[in-house]
């Protein structure tokens, strides 16, 4: 009674709501503006919208952790949509600071220009991950970090919230749990499914902790349709000479017990999966066949899947990063929104400078390992670009007849397509947009 | 005589608040509750009190309003349910508005609580965070260097 005489009187204090009801207004507010000042009312507000608001709370560890993100972007200039897109692993060790990474080797992009500023690029999200790290981690080690351990949001919402999250933990023999990162299972350590987990996939908020052994690592994937969600666990296989197979089997859920059985389609037409070392997704890629359908961007580790294996994907001229995101080249592709033909030429006339400034830069590229990139706010980027749709299309086809864009281009119609979607999707939640030639790698 | 009949198939429930009010409604309306569903499952014996510790007798009353309104699915349109929920809410108080969180956080329902959620997220809309904590009488607890550190937070990691 004395308890409930306490609640009765107890003033309200919105400060102090609980985490996951301050997720969920924080869901509602929509526009980033709206986001930016409920973070900046009280700590408890700010802290309910970091991403360490989602973590399990059972985090036991001698060095003290931090929640890092990444992502795979794809990058275009803003007025030049049928310029090469890069594909970078984008990296937010400190707040505000953002590293560039090649996705397939993970190693710091060099040949980069200081204080790129990727508000002067169009940006689409391909995938994102979470990782914990400890706090002395050094981004520029990140393809040799043996402490990383993955989060991945499946769907990248604004805020993921709590009541979303889902664990799928793949563990040694193919067992998979799942689980609310929250339940008291995990609490009470009454069963933890990060034990020697082998990859861990969730459609939301994904929790993977291993511990970096080296082995041959199974990964999940998510396959969503509109009706349901397809568990798969891709194995890794070696095929004929340097070729890198997958097997893929599907979970089928009966009850408490999984059974793997192996499948030889994705049942979706125009499904690619695409596996990192982290990330293992799916993207729309135009029609494919019937059959699986896998481009693996796993790094040299320990095995490799050489780009020439995949003469159709767009990623394989990215090795080292186009002319357009230099600087000389760049400031003529900041966003000019009444841009017509004029400027498309202007574009096309520095190519003596952008030259030059890329012999500085492999010069430059030893002595300094460790480019910061000042980023600002990308937000801009995507939300600008929408009212200029019909220009840059517009602008994009007409250079296409005049300009020989190189034997390392994506063909035309292709192109078109990624453009469209990413345009189109200004906000682009879904796994969309990226469209790559049917070479796929059968299994 | 059919109304009779159909809440004889319903069997009744009685929730207890936290200051010892009880309520008796019908199993469908109490179930929309997953905290109630569950004790129920739990229970062996339906027809004793089942206690909501941290909800007073004046919110539970409006708990249960939601949950019968909720319940009889067949009388409203989407559309005047959707009119009646925010008749409901815009006539709740700050302080109401607070402890039916809590209430629909603590009971699970989901409707009520995201009901709830929308209409305080609509409050914050367009406000200054100084206006935001005016209104909700906040204390600013960061120092001005957190404060001038967190504007300059990049939100990358939160566009999409």
């Amino acid at each position: 009674m004395e308890m409930q005489q306490r609640n009765h009187l107890h003033k309200p204090d919105w400060s102090n709501l609980p985490t996951e009801i301050l997720q969920l207004i924080a869901q509602f507010l929509l526009k980033p503006m709206n986001l930016k000042n409920f973070r900046l009312v009280c700590k408890n507000w700010h802290f309910s919208t970091l991403i360490s608001a989602f973590l399990p709370r059972t985090i036991i560890s001698d060095v003290p952790e931090k929640v890092i993100s990444s992502s795979i972007l794809l990058l275009r200039p803003h007025n030049s949509p049928h310029l090469n897109p890069l594909i970078v692993l984008a990296v937010e060790p400190i707040k505000g600071v953002i590293k560039l990474f090649s996705p397939f080797t993970r190693t710091l992009l060099v040949n980069l220009p200081e204080n790129l500023d990727l508000a002067c690029f169009r940006s689409t999200r391909l995938a994102t991950a979470y990782h914990v790290v400890d706090d002395n981690y050094e981004p520029d080690m990140f393809s040799s970090c043996p402490y990383i351990k993955v989060l991945i949001t499946w769907s990248s919402p604004t805020i993921p919230s709590s009541r979303h999250c889902c664990m799928l933990t793949l563990s040694d023999g193919g067992k998979m749990l799942k689980s609310k990162p929250f339940t008291e299972h995990n609490v009470n350590g009454k069963r933890s499914p990060c034990e020697n987990a082998d990859d861990v996939v969730s459609f939301l908020v994904i929790d993977c902790t291993f511990c970096g052994k080296v082995r041959r690592r199974k990964r999940l994937a998510v396959l969503k349709s509109s009706s349901a969600e397809r568990f798969l666990m891709i194995v890794p296989v070696n095929g004929e000479g340097r070729n890198l197979h997958f097997k893929v089997y599907m979970w089928t859920r009966d009850t408490y017990q999984c059974v793997w059985s192996e499948v030889t389609s994705f049942g979706k037409a125009d499904q690619v999966l695409f596996v990192c070392r982290y990330y293992c997704f799916f993207a729309a890629a135009g029609k494919v066949g019937n059959e699986l359908a896998v481009y693996s961007l796993v790094g040299q580790d320990f095995y490799s899947m050489p780009a020439e294996c995949y003469p159709g994907f767009p990623v394989i001229l990215l090795q080292s990063p186009p002319p357009w995101i230099l600087p000389n080249a760049s400031s003529c592709l900041q966003p000019q929104f009444q841009s017509g033909l004029e400027e498309v030429k202007m574009i096309q006339q520095p190519d003596s400078n952008k030259e030059d400034s890329q012999v500085e830069e492999s010069e430059s590229e030893h002595k300094d390992q460790t480019i910061d990139i000042i980023s600002t706010n990308a937000a801009g980027v995507q939300t600008t670009s929408s009212p200029v749709v019909n220009d840059i299309e517009h602008v994009a086809e007409e250079v296409m007849e005049t300009e020989r864009l190189g034997d390392t281009t994506i063909q035309a119609h292709h192109m078109e397509h990624l453009v469209q979607a990413s345009v189109k999707k200004v906000v682009t939640v879904k796994f969309q947009g990226l469209d790559v030639e049917s070479d796929h790698l059968s299994v | 005589m059919a109304s009779t009949s159909t809440s004889t198939l319903s069997r009744k429930l009685i929730l207890k608040s936290s200051d010892g009010e009880k309520f008796e409604v019908d199993e469908n309306v109490a179930m929309q509750s997953q905290t109630i569903k569950h004790m129920i499952e739990d229970l062996d014996d339906i027809n004793s009190p089942i206690p909501v510790s941290i909800v007073t007798g004046t919110i539970l009353s409006k708990v249960i309003e939601y949950c019968k309104k909720h319940a009889t699915e067949d009388s409203d349109s989407d559309e005047q349910l959707k009119q009646w929920d925010k008749e409901y809410a815009n006539n709740m108080d700050l302080n109401t508005l607070y402890y039916l969180l809590l209430a629909a956080n603590y009971m699970e329902i989901k409707g009520l609580l995201e009901l709830i959620t929308q209409c305080v997220a609509d409050m914050i809309k367009g406000k200054s965070p100084e206006e935001i904590r005016a209104h909700f009488n906040i204390k600013n607890d960061f120092t001005p260097q957190e404060e001038a550190n967190i504007r300059n937070e990049n939100p990358w990691a939160f566009e999409n």
